[in-house]
C-alpha cells in the first residue's frame, strides 16, 4: 500500500528520503571522499594556498613509516586488552544484573555513570587518581608500603592506565548490551533445561551463550573499532607519551593533520586505516557467524 | 492527499523554513545602536584574562564589547587555520604566538597592524618606538603582523632561603670547593641540583624532610618540554636542530649528545612524573616547598610562588640568568612573544584595532596590570614606570637583568617542518632520560628520520 502511495506521489517519497540522503552525502560520502582526494596531494595548512597534486607520494611514504607500524602495534594491544577486559568484567556484570537483586535498578543506574560521562571527564577523573603527587592511588599504594609506580609516565604503566581508564569507561557499554540480551532470552527454555536436569555452567554454556553471541559480536566489534579512534583521553593523561608509548593510531593522526598540518599524509593513513579496519570488521563478522551456526546448529540464512 | 495538495504542503513547507530567518530581522534592524561584541580567540592564559577584562572596562564608553573564546595554548593556531580556510568571519581578534607570524602573514590571516596605522591619532597612540625588542619576532616583512602583548623571559627560580643558608652553604662548600650561589654554568646548576637532592627523612636546612625533596625541576611533558630543552641544547653549542646554511639537520651533532648527557644527569634530580607535568603542573609542584630550582618563564613563576593562597614558598623564590655553557653564548636563550591580531575577515575590523589600540597603549596597559599585577607589559614606558616597577620590586628586577645582560638569544626558525623536528627531538631526548635508548642512539634516530623529512621537503637530497 505504501508502495503505491509513493509510486503516486513520487515528490512525497522524496521529501521522506532527502533528509537521510543529505546527512548520507554531507556527513559521510563527501567528507570520505575529499579525504581520499587529499591523499593524494601535499597540502600544509598553515603554509599552502592549497593541496597540489602527490600523486601516490603519501602511500609510499607510509610503507616504510615505523612510527606508525609502532603506534598500529600499540592501538592493537590497547583495543584488544581493553576489550577482553571489558567483555569478562561486562558480562560478569550483566549475569550478576540479571538476577532479582534488591536495588537493581539503582545499582545498575550507577554502574553506568562512566558511561555517560563525557571522555574529557573520566581523562580527567584518571589523570587526577594516578597523579603521582596528589592522586589517591599512588598515596594509598606509598601507605600500604608499596612500591612508586609512575603510572602515567612510565612506559608500560602509561599504556596500563589507559587500558585501565578505558575499561571503568565502557565496561558499563558491555554489560547494557549483554544484559538486554540476556533478558531476551525466553525463561521456558532454561526452566525446561532445569526440568532436564541442566543446571549451572551447562545452561550457560548450551542456552545463554548462544543466545548472546550476536549482541557480544556486535559490543566486541563497536568497542574494538571505537579504540582506533580513541583520542581524548591519550591526549589529557599521556599526550601521546612517555616517547611514543602511547601515541596510537589515532593520535598519530591528529599529530600529523593538526600539529604538523601535513594534511595530506593524515588523510593517507585514514585510508588505510579504513581499509584495514573493514577487512578486520567483515572477516570478524564472517569468523563470529560461523562460530554461533556452530555453536547453534543453525544454517547460514537463519543464523 | 492528491498530487496537488502534496505539492502545496511540499512549497508551504519550504516557503515556512526560508521564513524564519525573517525572525531575526528585528535583532538586526537595532544593530547599528547596539554593542558592538568581538570574538577573541586565544590561548587561556591568565594574562589574555586580564587583557579582556581591561578592554571590556575601556570599551565601554566605546560601546565595543570583548566576547572570550579561551582554548588550548596548542589548539589556537589549527582552530584559526581551519576556520580562515573555511572562510568563516567568526573571529575578530586573534592569539599570535611569534612561531606563526610567517604562517599566518603569508595565508593572510591577520591584518597587518601597519594597515590601521593611517592616522597621526592612531600612530601616537600605538606609539611602535615605545615597543620592546623582542617585539621584532611579531614581524614579518617590515611589517607588524599583531600588537605585541606579552613576552617574559626564560629564567631559573631558586629557593633564596636555602641557597642563603648557612649550614647548607657549609655543606656545599666543603662538597664542591666553591659558594653556593645561583649556577652561572650549567655545571655549577647539576652541581647545586645533586646537592639538594635529597630523601624523606634527610636534613634540609635543618630540618627534617617529610617527602622527597627535589634539585630541579622543568616541565617534560610532551608539548612543553622541547620549548625548556632548547635553552640548554643551544647553550652547549648544537644548532637548533638544523644548520640553517646548509639546510641539513644536525641533531646528531657532538654538541647536541653533549647537551644531552648533561639533560640525562639533570633528570634524576627532578621528581618522579616531571614527564608528564605542564609547565604550570612543575611550577606549582615547586610552590609545594619540594623544590630548590625551576626552569620557567618568569611571569608564571612569578604569579604562581608569590600566590598568598597557593603557595608555600611566597617570598621565598629569587630569579637568576639561565646558566652559561659556552663564553660565546652566555646564558642562551630562546626569545618568543605573543601578541593579539586582528583577523583578515573579521567585519568588525575598524572596531577591532580602535578597541586594541585604546587597550594596548600606556594608560590601556596599566588597567590590564590592575588586573594581573604579575603581567609583563611589552612597553618601555610601563617597564620603566617607577610606580609600576615599586608595586612588584622583584619581578622587574628580575626582567631588567633579563633584558639588559649580554645573552645569547635566538629565536624559533619559521620552517613549515619545525613542528615534526621538535615533535621528533622531544622523543628522543624522553626515551634517553628514561633509559628506553642511549643518548647516541635516541640522537641517531631521530636525525636519520629528520634528515627524510628535509629529503621530502626537498631541502637536501
Amino acid at each position: 500500500m505504501q508502495a503505491r502511495l509513493f509510486a503516486r506521489q513520487p515528490l512525497l517519497l522524496w521529501a521522506f528520503v532527502l533528509p537521510g540522503v543529505v546527512y548520507v552525502l554531507a556527513w559521510r560520502i563527501v567528507p570520505a571522499l575529499y579525504t581520499a582526494f587529499l591523499s593524494l596531494h601535499t597540502y600544509n595548512l598553515a603554509y599552502d594556498a592549497g593541496p597540489r597534486w602527490y600523486g601516490l607520494a603519501n602511500y609510499v611514504r607510509l610503507a616504510g613509516d615505523a612510527g606508525l607500524m609502532s603506534s598500529l602495534r600499540v592501538t592493537l594491544v590497547f583495543a584488544a586488552s581493553a576489550v577482553t577486559a571489558e567483555l569478562m568484567l561486562g558480562l560478569g556484570a550483566a549475569l550478576l544484573f540479571d538476577r532479582n537483586l534488591p536495588g537493581r535498578h539503582l545499582w545498575l543506574g550507577i554502574f553506568l555513570i562512566p558511561m555517560v560521562l563525557p571522555p574529557v571527564a573520566v581523562a580527567t577523573v584518571w589523570y587526577v587518581l594516578l597523579n603521582p603527587f596528589v592522586g589517591p592511588v599512588p598515596h594509598l599504594i606509598r601507605a600500604l608500603g608499596g612500591p612508586e609506580i609512575l603510572w602515567l609516565s612510565g612506559p608500560g604503566t602509561a599504556l596500563l592506565s589507559l587500558i585501565v581508564a578505558d575499561i571503568w569507561e565502557w565496561t558499563p557499554f558491555m554489560t547494557l548490551l549483554l544484559l538486554a540480551s540476556l533478558q531476551a532470552i525466553p525463561r521456558e527454555l532454561v526452566e525446561a533445561a532445569m526440568v532436564d536436569g541442566a543446571a549451572g555452567l551447562r545452561i550457560f554454556r548450551h542456552i545463554t551463550v548462544p543466545h548472546i553471541t550476536g549482541m557480544t559480536a556486535v559490543a566486541v566489534g563497536l568497542r574494538f573499532m571505537d579504540a582506533f579512534i580513541e583520542l581524548d583521553k591519550v591526549l589529557i593523561m599521556t599526550g601521546g607519551g612517555p616517547g611514543a608509548a602511547t601515541t596510537f593510531v589515532s593520535v598519530r593522526v591528529f599529530k600529523t593533520a593538526f600539529q604538523f598540518f601535513t594534511l595530506g599524509y593524515a588523510a593517507a593513513i585514514v585510508m588505510v586505516l579504513l581499509l584495514v579496519l573493514a577487512l578486520l570488521y567483515s572477516a570478524y563478522l564472517r569468523a563470529v557467524r560461523r562460530a554461533s551456526r556452530l555453536g547453534t546448529g543453525l544454517t547460514e540464512e537463519t543464523a | 492527499m492528491d498530487k496537488h495538495r502534496t505539492r502545496r504542503w511540499l512549497v508551504a513547507s519550504i516557503a515556512a523554513v526560508m521564513l524564519i530567518p525573517l525572525g531575526a530581522a528585528p535583532g538586526l534592524l537595532h544593530a547599528g545602536t547596539a554593542p558592538v561584541t568581538l570574538n577573541f580567540i586565544a590561548a587561556d592564559f591568565p594574562e589574555y584574562d586580564a587583557f579582556v577584562n581591561a578592554a571590556n572596562r575601556i570599551g565601554k564608553p566605546m560601546g565595543i564589547q570583548i566576547q572570550k573564546n579561551f582554548v588550548n595554548f596548542d589548539d589556537v593556531q589549527k582552530k584559526v587555520l581551519l576556520d580562515f580556510t573555511a572562510r568563516n568571519r567568526n573571529w575578530d581578534l586573534v592569539f599570535l604566538y611569534s612561531p606563526w607570524t610567517v604562517s599566518f602573514a603569508s595565508k593572510g590571516v591577520l591584518s597587518p597592524i601597519d594597515e590601521f596605522l593611517t592616522t597621526p591619532a592612531a600612530r601616537t597612540l600605538v606609539n611602535t618606538k615605545d615597543f620592546v625588542p623582542v617585539t621584532s619576532e611579531l614581524t614579518y616583512q617590515g611589517k607588524l603582523w599583531s600588537m605585541p602583548y606579552l613576552s617574559a623571559p626564560w629564567m631559573l627560580g631558586y629557593r633564596k632561603d636555602l641557597y642563603e643558608h648557612a649550614g647548607e652553604r657549609q655543606a656545599f662548600k666543603t662538597k664542591h670547593g666553591y659558594d653556593l650561589a645561583p649556577p652561572q654554568t650549567y655545571k655549577q646548576l647539576l652541581d647545586i641540583a645533586r646537592f639538594f637532592t635529597r630523601k624523606k627523612g634527610e636534613t634540609l636546612a635543618g630540618r627534617t624532610l617529610d617527602d622527597d625533596f627535589y634539585g630541579f625541576v622543568i616541565a617534560n611533558k610532551k608539548g612543553f618540554m622541547f620549548n625548556r630543552y632548547q635553552n640548554i641544547l643551544v647553550a652547549f653549542g648544537a644548532d637548533l636542530l638544523f644548520n640553517p646554511k646548509t639546510m641539513r639537520p644536525t641533531y646528531d651533532s657532538p654538541e647536541s649528545l653533549a647537551a644531552l648527557k648533561y639533560y640525562t644527569d639533570l633528570y634524576k634530580t627532578m621528581p618522579p612524573g616531571s614527564d608528564n607535568m605542564t609547565g604550570g603542573e612543575s611550577t606549582r609542584f615547586a610552590a609545594q616547598g619540594r623544590v630548590s630550582t625551576v626552569l620557567t618563564v618568569l611571569d608564571i613563576m612569578y604569579s604562581i610562588f608569590e600566590d598568598q593562597k597557593t603557595s608555600k614558598v611566597v617570598g621565598k623564590f629569587a630569579y637568576a640568568l639561565l646558566p652559561t655553557q659556552m663564553a660565546s653564548r652566555p646564558h642562551a636563550m630562546a626569545v618568543d612573544a605573543n601578541g593579539i591580531g586582528i583577523y583578515s575577515l573579521s567585519p568588525r575590523k575598524a572596531a577591532a584595532f580602535r578597541l586594541l589600540s585604546e587597550t594596548l597603549s600606556t594608560r590601556g596597559l596599566k588597567e590590564v596590570i590592575k588586573e594581573y599585577p604579575e603581567y609583563p607589559a611589552m612597553r618601555l614606558s610601563i617597564l620603566n614606570d617607577p610606580q609600576v616597577r615599586g608595586a612588584k620590586p622583584a619581578l622587574y628586577q628580575a626582567m631588567s637583568l633579563a633584558s639588559t645582560a649580554k645573552m645569547y638569544r635566538f629565536s624559533f626558525p619559521q620552517l613549515p617542518e619545525w613542528p615534526q623536528l621538535v615533535d621528533l627531538a622531544q622523543d628522543a631526548v624522553l626515551a634517553a632520560v628514561n633509559g628506553q635508548k642511549t643518548p647516541e642512539q635516541a640522537l641517531a634516530d631521530a636525525q636519520a628520520q629528520m634528515v627524510e623529512i628535509f629529503k621530502r621537503a626537498g631541502h637536501i637530497k
